[in-house]
């Protein structure tokens, strides 16, 4: 069953890794993105502080150099560790470091400028 | 460990790198565990955003400029596709023209053939005396054309002659 789980999840992985790779940052429509909020019962309020922090992770995410948001995509949205990330994508473990210090200090930037 | 976390040590405690004092710290201090909850939250809303795109991309593409079709435009046939319908037709065309020359050939083929076979025959009908006998018409030259009765003397010498 866990073998079953992994190869599913490496499929989906490995499909989505293949759409970054394809779609060029230029090509998603990162407003368009933004507005997508999973159904949660919150109030108006917090739902539109959500799009905005949303919008402005994506934001920050488009504005990345790719060696940034690779690393950025596999730690957050594949829940890689680094040294997972390291072996991926052949960079030292240091190096993704630093990758993904500097891709988390401009999304920072961008949650606070949307503030 | 009594100051707020700075950036920097909030980015790096989102990466995994963190000192116990910190972590001490981020207990106690409702600001910091405030500013380390935002930055989660707004993680996760992008993992799950991205996971629900990015599969709905991948299931549906979407094509980023609009066809002809999707206009109401006819669509545009394919340049190649002109191509084959010529090639098509050429190949639909040159069989039967090809076959009349053949039928053509093998009609002239056969009109030699009894052209040349009635020359036969005609050349055998021709003959003054049949083949097997002609070393024997060579030895007698006989001349038809004196009509005196004198051709039908010396054939009776000749045969006087023979039989003598």
């Amino acid at each position: 069953m866990r073998i079953a789980v992994n190869l599913i999840r490496d499929y989906a992985r490995s499909r989505r890794l293949q759409f970054w790779k394809r779609a060029p940052a230029s090509a998603v429509d990162f407003e368009a993105v933004g507005q997508w909020i999973p159904d949660g019962g919150a109030s108006p309020e917090s739902r539109a502080m959500a799009k905005e922090q949303l919008a402005a992770v994506w934001n920050a995410a488009g504005g990345l150099s790719e060696r940034q948001r690779t690393v950025f995509l596999l730690r957050f949205v594949e829940d890689m560790d680094l040294l997972e990330i390291a072996a991926a994508t052949g960079m030292k473990e240091g190096t993704v470091k630093v990758h993904l210090f500097r891709a988390l200090q401009a999304v920072r930037e961008r949650i606070g400028r949307s503030e | 460990m009594s100051q707020h976390l700075s950036s920097q040590q909030i980015s790096q405690w989102m990466i995994g790198e963190r000192t116990p004092q910190q972590e001490q710290h981020v207990r106690e201090c409702s600001e910091c565990g405030a500013e380390l909850a935002r930055m989660e939250a707004a993680l996760a809303l992008f993992r799950g955003s991205v996971r629900h795109w990015s599969g709905r991309q991948v299931r549906v593409p979407r094509p980023l400029a609009p066809t002809r079709r999707s206009r109401g435009y006819p669509a545009r046939p394919h340049p190649m596709r002109w191509v084959l319908v010529a090639a098509a037709l050429l190949v639909l065309a040159g069989v039967p023209i090809y076959r009349n020359a053949q039928d053509r050939q093998r009609q002239a083929e056969i009109a030699k053939a009894d052209a040349l076979l009635l020359e036969q025959v005609d050349a055998e009908v021709s003959r003054a005396v049949p083949r097997p006998m002609e070393p024997l018409a060579k030895l007698v030259s006989w001349d038809f054309s004196s009509t005196d009765g004198s051709d039908e003397n010396r054939r009776d010498t000749t045969q006087n002659e023979e039989i003598r």
